[in-house]
């Protein structure tokens, strides 16, 4: 597809270990913010109890009283949000492949003109008066999550000539701690994909990963178009929250 | 405990930066940075604030810090030991401000038991995201009070050097325990954080 120009630039660790050829090194000097803030020092490499503390996914899924998956009608002022309908679902795994039930899964995004409602994007395209761009809902038994959105418009980070693809954040917990994970979902055939440096920041083989499969079991005719996204969390479920209070 | 080598069945996605518009949708109940009243009489009550800077010093504003704690029991919500009716979550979400700091509201945590039978000393985990991380870095903070009474695994095999970087400090004539800690994500004088 492109020529890997991420190559040279693509140095040090992730934060996940230096083993795993998922994720974006911390340090990418293509994207800026980056620079100031990867941490310089090696990561400390612990006995692997980071690895089996008990997320607190469950616990948070509790609090949520309601699920609030429907962005398409839960900021609605006086009319419906303008833009694409898209059903976007899919489970949350394991690394072991299974599905892990019951945690939250957030997401936040654009509107359909590439704004989001937020003090500080001040991007000269309109807010949807009846679009918030925030979800979540908590997987079921099956570990499915479903939301269902506008699909959003691309956004330029100001003053870098850098386009944003068209996405949606996702904030995802699995059973552990440190299976959090904080990522991006993207649409197919995106032009705007070959010149993300967030994007090309992932390690070649793993950036197919976030972007959603146009789903037609998942489209409902007249009405939205499906996209299907699953989300793998790392870790496996042996051993977590095998650790016991003292006294 | 030894645990069977897992076949790796499916990949994980990628992680990708948090970005600076996150507030809205992450800031919510019960996603607090008081996880407990002030006059809460579950525990001891405890403040941690705390302040996030970047390489030169400069404040980081736009950044989420996620905490997650034991009990005062040393027990985590959500584990077989931990009290079904036990009203402390342990989880907390703070956002940096515009002098890049935050405060927590919490309990002081308990001594914790690894499975391997050994006591880590009461602290708390910390995520940092945000704009220009590209995943989330991992780390923990200790109170200098009670490392006299449980030395830590985890800390002792830190540099000497860099130890510091993980324990709070306590603040002095305040009436809630307070204690405060200085991020940095790079320079001199880094914080310590951990692959995870």
């Amino acid at each position: 597809m492109n020529v890997d120009t991420n190559a040279d630039r693509r140095v040090g660790e992730a934060a996940r270990g230096d083993d795993s050829g998922s994720f974006p090194p911390l340090y990418d000097s293509a994207y800026g913010p980056t620079r100031s803030r990867a941490p310089a020092q090696r990561l400390m490499r612990t006995a692997g109890d980071l690895g089996t503390v008990v997320g607190p996914g469950r616990l948070l899924a509790g609090g949520i009283e309601e699920p609030d998956c429907d962005l398409t009608t839960n900021a609605r002022v006086d009319g419906v949000p303008i833009g694409e309908r898209v059903v976007v679902s899919g489970r949350v795994l394991t690394e072991d492949d299974r599905p892990v039930p019951g945690v939250p899964v957030e997401i936040w995004q654009a509107n359909a003109a590439g704004r989001y409602v937020h003090r500080n994007d001040q991007h000269d395209a309109p807010v949807d008066p009846n679009f918030s761009g925030r979800g979540r809902c908590v997987t079921d038994a099956d570990g499915i999550y479903r939301f269902v959105s506008i699909e959003p418009g691309a956004y330029p980070v100001p003053g870098t000539g850098i386009w944003r693809p068209k996405h949606i954040h996702f904030s995802v917990f699995g059973r552990s701690w440190a299976s959090r994970l904080v990522t991006q979902m993207y649409f197919p055939g995106d032009p705007l994909l070959a010149f993300d440096p967030i994007f090309l920041s992932i390690p070649p083989a793993a950036r197919e990963r976030l972007v959603a499969a146009f789903a037609p079991d998942l489209t409902e005719a007249d009405w939205a178009l499906g996209y299907r996204f699953d989300i793998v969390v790392t870790g496996s479920d042996d051993g977590v929250g095998a650790e016991s209070h003292h006294g | 405990m030894a645990l069977a080598p897992r076949a790796i069945m499916a990949e994980p996605s990628p992680s990708q930066t948090l970005g600076p518009f996150f507030h809205d949708a992450i800031m919510r109940t019960p996603y607090r940075a008081q996880l407990v009243s002030l006059d809460s009489r579950l525990g001891e009550v405890i403040r941690i604030q705390g302040r996030i800077r970047r390489e030169g010093g400069r404040l980081v504003d736009d950044a989420l810090i996620e905490l997650w704690q034991a009990g005062p029991d040393g027990a985590y919500a959500g584990t077989a030991s931990h009290a079904s009716d036990a009203a402390f979550g342990g989880f907390g979400r703070a956002a940096s401000n515009g002098a890049g700091e935050f405060e927590f509201v919490t309990l002081r945590p308990g001594v914790v038991s690894t499975p391997d039978g050994s006591l880590q000393a009461p602290h708390v985990n910390i995520h940092l995201l945000g704009r220009g991380l590209m995943d989330r870095i991992a780390t923990r903070i200790f109170f200098p009070e009670s490392l006299d009474d449980t030395p830590d695994p985890v800390l002792s095999v830190i540099d000497p050097a860099r130890r510091h970087t993980l324990i709070a400090e306590h603040v002095d004539d305040v009436p809630v325990p307070t204690y405060r800690v200085d991020l940095l994500l790079r320079g001199e004088g880094e914080t310590v954080f951990f692959a995870s």
